[in-house]
């Protein structure tokens, strides 16, 4: 089967969230309704991702782009689907994996809930569950995908605001409907940034991404390659000894400290400013 | 009616993605990845055509059935307005068949009381015909003071209709009036 | 709507007013941006505050609640002083070159013929001029200073930018912007689409601000034609159905009149008041309804049972704000809801929820307990004090029924049941359906007049146990009494009692072939998206109303990319990709050839209607409440809209409430949020009651966003959490800055999430034609709620 990508269009995003819902029903994830409250702004707990919600929609006021009318903007956060999946690399168990088709799989029963891979992913995408001693992330509805289906967020998704299919495609129709909205949009761009491989998960944004919760340049971390390269060929009997020896130890052990929240869509920090114009926080 | 699944193959047989590449190229061993993908979750089960409860677009829905049981509301890509779409309302639509908080007993609050009690169709149907009948014989105006058929109760109301079906609405129209009812209101009105 | 959701594709400009359809109806909207992306179409979003939809228009426009009028009669006047309207079709198909009354004129903010103590009109001089034989007196080159054409030209000349920009807060240049872009579609070529939902109707002129909408509209020829129309959004997935099957007050199914003792006391009467145009027709919709409800009992003899349906006192309003107010006032004893909450989406739902305590009993039918329900135990009250008997039956739920729907584009189709209900759920049918059978048997042994509307009630929908849709489905559509033949078209109908139908408009769904709701033939004749297989619109399947002014008056498509039907000489008939919505073998030049608007007497588009309260001619009134006085004429309020006093009604000024508050919905949840707040999905979305306000607004009462804040209006107050936004933006009007919130009114009691009920906010006050309450204008003012 074919690499595959999912382009999400933000300036066709009309903020609706159906994607957010289809997700939970295809995956059969609970709301997590006892801790939502409203925090200032339309998103579902700051825009961040968690073990049952696998995608959220940021919403992004940018009155001052000088855009008529004044931008208010809705990017769908969930998996990159790296090309280059940090994850994948820090993952001592192989429950993290690529597909043929470049879907970037779970295996949860696999995990140990050793948490490398939220360390890893510049997307901080991974989400840890302590109860269950696991992480869960977007998996780009590989069963799905296999029977020949598109994702459910993209059959659901009204605004034609989501595509999905064979990459080349994806990449062209990317540029085509930029070349579309360069007008309205003079800053808009295709993001699939090269330090991580390309992603699977396609952006057009209407400006530059550190706007829009995305990090600017985002690589995987040097520690997660020698931890790839080095490392994990001792295998996941010597885990404990490696964590001693490796830089992935320092970067676990920062994120146990509190810092280190990973570069873009993390939205964790309690004390920012809602809807601000990305850029001044995290 | 049961519709058959359709199966769209968009994707062609071609080479490995450059994840996979990447991953050969640093050593990565990919046949122990175990591959546990779940099976297709409407897979072996029966397709039911319906249309979305919430708004007036009228989005049609996929009902998946297996064993009389609900595994999945989806868009209906047939459909010509929706083609298989619908928004966060649509998609919680077996949220909502499947919700522990429905309503399964008939309820009855008695004058005063503080709670509900449980009671049978029976006792409630027969209860509400009785202050129904109550109702309308002391407050039917049958002639007006010139002498004209009206036909009507003034102490009786009827409020909703706008999330039925329309057999259902029918109904409801034809049995109040019948009644004597003029206050039939909806949430058009609102 | 005219037209149809598909159908908005075809539009080269979409103005949405009064709606936000990309959060309120976000798939049908695909469809605007689907005209975008094929003809470069320009969407311009009318909102008070800058919404999801103004989130992907081209076009922003800011205006304040309840000015609409003064925007749309802008654009008219525009339009009409710089020549951008579509000048053959508003002389062949509306009645523009009709000549008035000599007598008609508005002067001080009035019409001719006011009544200040009834607040009513005499419309004596409100209607056409005729000659000595009756024919309606015209000036096709529309020059004469009594066409309909000069007195609007007349009564828009106060309309200019500079006082549409003082009376809406929309700054004068973006309204010059969205005129130009929507007038554009005064080309014959072209066509725009005006999108509207409750933003439009909920106010005291809202049925006015439908009317300018309809008259911008006919001057630009953008009625009849694919993109074009005037479509209203539905907010309920059967607001349609549940209309077109008559459960309003004033109207029986297939919207004829409910019976009036004073102007039908009997069935001559009633035919007396037939109006012109295809409603000539109505004795037979009549006569065919009541044989419906009373079959065999119904017979010429006694006018086919005509006295058995209830009659409106004489001058009673029934509507929802008379009913609560009749109830508050102990009139009501019992009230049935199905599926409605009214102690949180009525207006001042704080009186409505107190009106509920004085009812002897209430049944509520619903899929989950919602707040009307357990009125009795909400915040603050004793149940112990609260003697109504409260009946709570459990509902099935949309999957668990078979049954149709009919959308906004009067699409009806057909959805199936998938599975059983829960327990001892049940559909409304079966309910309803065991209800009538037990009170029919109730008054079995009756012997009195009085209770032969229940004892002669038809009700063959089968057994008590599984009562049958396609059965109530099959006599809503018709049938020929005796041979039981289901009818195709209600022109088959007659007033002599051989056939029987529960509702005219609904012929042909259920018909000769069947259920047609449940049709799913994907054809697109054309590529029109009209897909004439798929379900069935009424009337008679036809896709697009008025569809004959979709070609010129010889009968050829005013454009080629937009050709619905056209006349075709050859066949001497109309044909083409839609069900002609006119007499298919009327040829343009037979009489009444060119005139698309069938079911009136004229059979012309009405710029002049005298049908409406207050005025034929919609003119801008401040809200109910508003903080400024009318800059357009001397008078403050819709001269005819009924103004309830009494307790609970008080009415708030601007010095004590100086915000003006607008009411609206999202897309997380539905109205009153009783299904919503039930799903853990949708809760986690939006959990909690808000408010958006200003930066500006927020600064001077020292509100952060996430603060609790209150909102107080003249009725209650209500807490909510406070969302500060640019979207939101004060306005210049008349000089002075105007702060304004907006409020979502999701919220109750019940559910997973709860918060306050916004509606003890809003005031029982309603339009002057339709009654339906003013949610969308009020005043109010914010502050941080002490203590959290």
């Amino acid at each position: 089967m074919a690499e595959v990508s999912k382009l999400v269009d933000v300036t066709r995003c009309v903020g609706c969230r159906g994607c957010m819902v289809a997700c939970k029903e295809w995956y059969e994830l609970p709301g997590e309704w006892q801790q939502a409250r409203f925090e200032g702004g339309y998103e579902s707990a700051r825009g961040t991702l968690g073990y049952h919600r696998w995608v959220n929609v940021q919403f992004y006021e940018l009155p001052d782009r000088g855009q008529e009318p004044p931008g208010w903007f809705f990017r769908k956060h969930q998996c990159m689907h790296c090309g280059e999946p940090a994850c994948v690399a820090a993952c001592p168990v192989d429950a993290l994996y690529p597909t043929p088709e470049g879907v970037i799989n779970l295996d949860q029963d696999a995990c140990i809930g050793c948490r490398y891979c939220e360390s890893a992913c510049p997307f901080g995408i991974p989400q840890y569950e302590p109860e269950r001693r696991k992480v869960s992330k977007c998996i780009m509805c590989y069963d799905r995908i296999l029977e020949g289906l598109e994702p459910i967020c993209v059959k659901t998704c009204p605004g034609g605001a989501l595509m999905f299919g064979d990459r080349g495609r994806i990449m062209a129709e990317a540029e085509a409907r930029l070349a579309t909205v360069a007008a309205r949009f003079p800053e808009a761009r295709i993001y699939s940034p090269a330090g991580v491989g390309g992603t699977r998960s396609v952006y057009l944004l209407p400006g530059p991404p550190e706007l829009f919760g995305l990090p600017v340049g985002p690589q995987v971390p040097a520690s997660v390659t020698f931890w790839q390269t080095v490392a994990k060929p001792l295998g996941t009997a010597a885990v404990g000894a490696a964590l001693a020896t490796t830089a992935v130890a320092a970067v676990i052990q920062r994120r146990m400290n509190g810092g280190d929240k990973g570069a873009g869509g993390g939205r964790g920090d309690p004390s920012g400013q809602r809807d601000r114009a990305a850029g001044e926080g995290e | 009616m049961r519709a058959r699944v359709s199966r769209r193959r968009f994707l062609g047989l071609a080479g490995a993605g450059t994840a996979l590449a990447w991953l050969v190229r640093l050593g990565y061993d990919v046949g122990p990845a175990r591959a546990q993908v779940r099976d297709l979750k409407t897979a072996a089960t029966t397709p039911v055509h319906s249309i979305c409860y919430f708004c007036a677009v009228g989005c049609g829905v996929t009902v998946s059935v297996r064993d009389g049981e609900l595994v999945c509301a989806e868009g209906d890509p047939d459909h010509p307005i929706s083609r298989g779409r619908l928004c966060a309302k649509g998609m919680a639509l077996h949220e909502m068949q499947r919700n522990p908080d429905r309503l399964t007993r008939v309820l009855y609050r008695a004058p005063g009381a503080a709670g509900w009690e449980e009671r049978s169709w029976d006792w409630a149907l027969d209860r509400i015909v009785e202050r129904v009948k109550q109702t309308r014989d002391a407050t039917l105006e049958y002639k007006n003071a010139a002498g004209t058929t009206v036909s009507r109760t003034e102490a009786i109301a009827s409020l909703g209709g706008a999330i039925l079906n329309n057999e259902e609405c029918y109904a409801i129209v034809k049995l109040m009036r019948a009644l004597g009812v003029l206050y039939i209101e909806h949430q058009a009105r609102i | 709507m005219t037209n149809h959701w598909v159908d908005l594709k075809h539009a080269d400009v979409v103005m949405v007013l009064g709606a936000n359809p990309a959060e309120n109806h976000p798939v049908g909207f695909l469809w605007a941006l689907e005209a975008r992306r094929r003809r470069g179409a320009t969407i311009i979003s009318v909102d008070p505050r800058f919404t999801r939809t103004s989130a992907v228009a081209d076009l922003y426009a800011p205006l304040r609640p309840g000015t609409d009028i003064a925007f749309i009669g802008g654009l008219i006047h525009l339009a009409l002083e710089t020549g951008r309207f579509h000048r053959d079709y508003v002389v062949n198909y509306t009645d523009a070159s009709y000549l008035v009354d000599e007598g008609f004129e508005f002067r001080g903010g009035l019409f001719t013929g006011y009544r200040p103590q009834t607040r009513s009109y005499d419309k004596a001089t409100w209607k056409y001029q005729v000659d000595e034989e009756g024919k309606l007196l015209r000036d096709p080159t529309l020059g004469h200073p009594r066409t309909v054409f000069q007195l609007m030209r007349a009564h828009y000349r106060r309309y200019d930018p500079d006082t549409v920009s003082s009376v809406t807060g929309m700054p004068k240049e973006t309204f010059l912007r969205v005129a130009d872009a929507f007038l554009a579609a005064a080309a014959p070529d072209k066509t725009g689409t005006i999108m509207y939902a409750m933003g439009t109707t909920q106010h005291t002129v809202g049925s006015q601000n439908v009317r300018a909408y309809a008259m911008l509209q006919l001057l630009l020829g953008n009625v009849g034609r694919p993109g074009g129309g005037v479509n209203a959004l539905r907010g309920l997935s059967n607001v349609q159905g549940s209309t077109d099957l008559g459960m309003l007050f004033h109207t029986l199914p297939g919207y004829l009149p409910t019976p009036s003792e004073a102007t039908h006391p009997d069935l001559a009467a009633y035919d007396a008041t037939t109006p012109g145009g295809y409603w000539v027709n109505r004795p037979r919709f009549l006569v065919s309804l009541l044989k419906a409800f009373w079959g065999q009992h119904a017979t010429p003899e006694n006018d086919f049972a005509y006295d058995h349906l209830p009659k409106l006192r004489a001058g009673k309003d029934y509507s929802h704000i008379a009913l609560f107010e009749d109830m508050y006032d102990g009139k009501l004893r019992g009230l049935f809801c199905f599926g409605q909450n009214p102690a949180c989406s009525g207006p001042n739902a704080g009186k409505e929820a107190k009106a509920l305590e004085r009812l002897d009993w209430l049944v509520s039918v619903d899929v989950f307990e919602n707040e009307t329900a357990g009125f009795w135990k909400r915040p603050g009250v004793d149940p112990a004090a609260i003697k109504t008997e409260v009946f709570l039956l459990p509902a099935a739920h949309v999957f668990e029924k078979s049954g149709s729907v009919t959308n906004s584009g009067r699409l009806i189709q057909w959805r199936w049941k998938a599975v059983e209900p829960p327990g001892d759920a049940r559909p409304d049918l079966w309910i309803v359906h065991n209800l009538a059978l037990r009170l029919r048997a109730a008054y079995a042994r009756s012997q009195r007049a009085e209770d032969a509307p229940i004892r002669h009630l038809t009700w063959d929908f089968g057994p008590a146990e599984n009562p049958d849709p396609e059965k109530v489905a099959a006599e809503i559509n018709g049938y020929r009494v005796g041979t039981r033949e289901q009818l195709d078209s209600f022109g088959a109908l007659q007033a002599d009692g051989s056939t029987a139908a529960g509702c005219w408009i609904y012929t042909g769904y259920h018909g000769s072939k069947g259920n047609r709701a449940a049709a799913r033939e994907l054809d697109d004749p054309g590529e029109m998206g009209n897909y004439p297989g798929w379900g069935f619109a009424w009337p008679l399947n036809r896709r697009v109303l008025y569809n004959r002014a979709s070609a010129d008056p010889d009968g050829r498509p005013w454009a080629p990319d937009k050709a619905v039907i056209w006349w075709d000489a050859g066949q001497g008939r109309w044909v083409g990709h839609d069900v002609p919505d006119f007499v298919p073998t009327r040829a343009p030049t037979d009489p009444g050839g060119r005139s698309p608007f069938i079911m009136l007497a004229e059979g012309v588009g009405r710029n002049f209607a005298a049908g409406m309260a207050e005025g034929p001619f919609p003119e801008h009134y401040e809200p109910y409440e508003s903080p400024v006085s009318n800059a357009l004429n001397p008078v403050p309020l819709n001269p005819a809209v009924k103004i309830w006093t009494g307790e609970g009604n008080e009415r708030g000024d601007a010095s004590e409430f100086p915000v003006v508050a607008s009411t609206w919905r999202l897309t997380e949840h539905q109205h009153s949020g009783a299904v919503t707040r039930r799903q853990t999905r949708l809760a986690e979305l939006v959990p909690e009651p808000f408010v958006e306000l200003s930066p500006s607004l927020a600064e001077a009462r020292g509100i952060r966003s996430g603060d609790w804040v209150v909102v107080r209006s003249a009725r209650g107050q209500a807490r909510a959490r406070a969302l500060v936004t640019p979207r939101i933006q004060p306005l210049a009007v008349n000089g002075r800055v105007v702060e304004q919130v907006g409020l979502p009114w999701h919220w109750g009691f019940l559910g997973l999430v709860t918060g306050d009920i916004a509606n003890v906010l809003t005031p029982h006050i309603g339009d002057a034609n339709t009654m339906i309450p003013e949610y969308k204008a009020f005043l109010c003012d914010v502050r941080r709620a002490e203590g959290v």
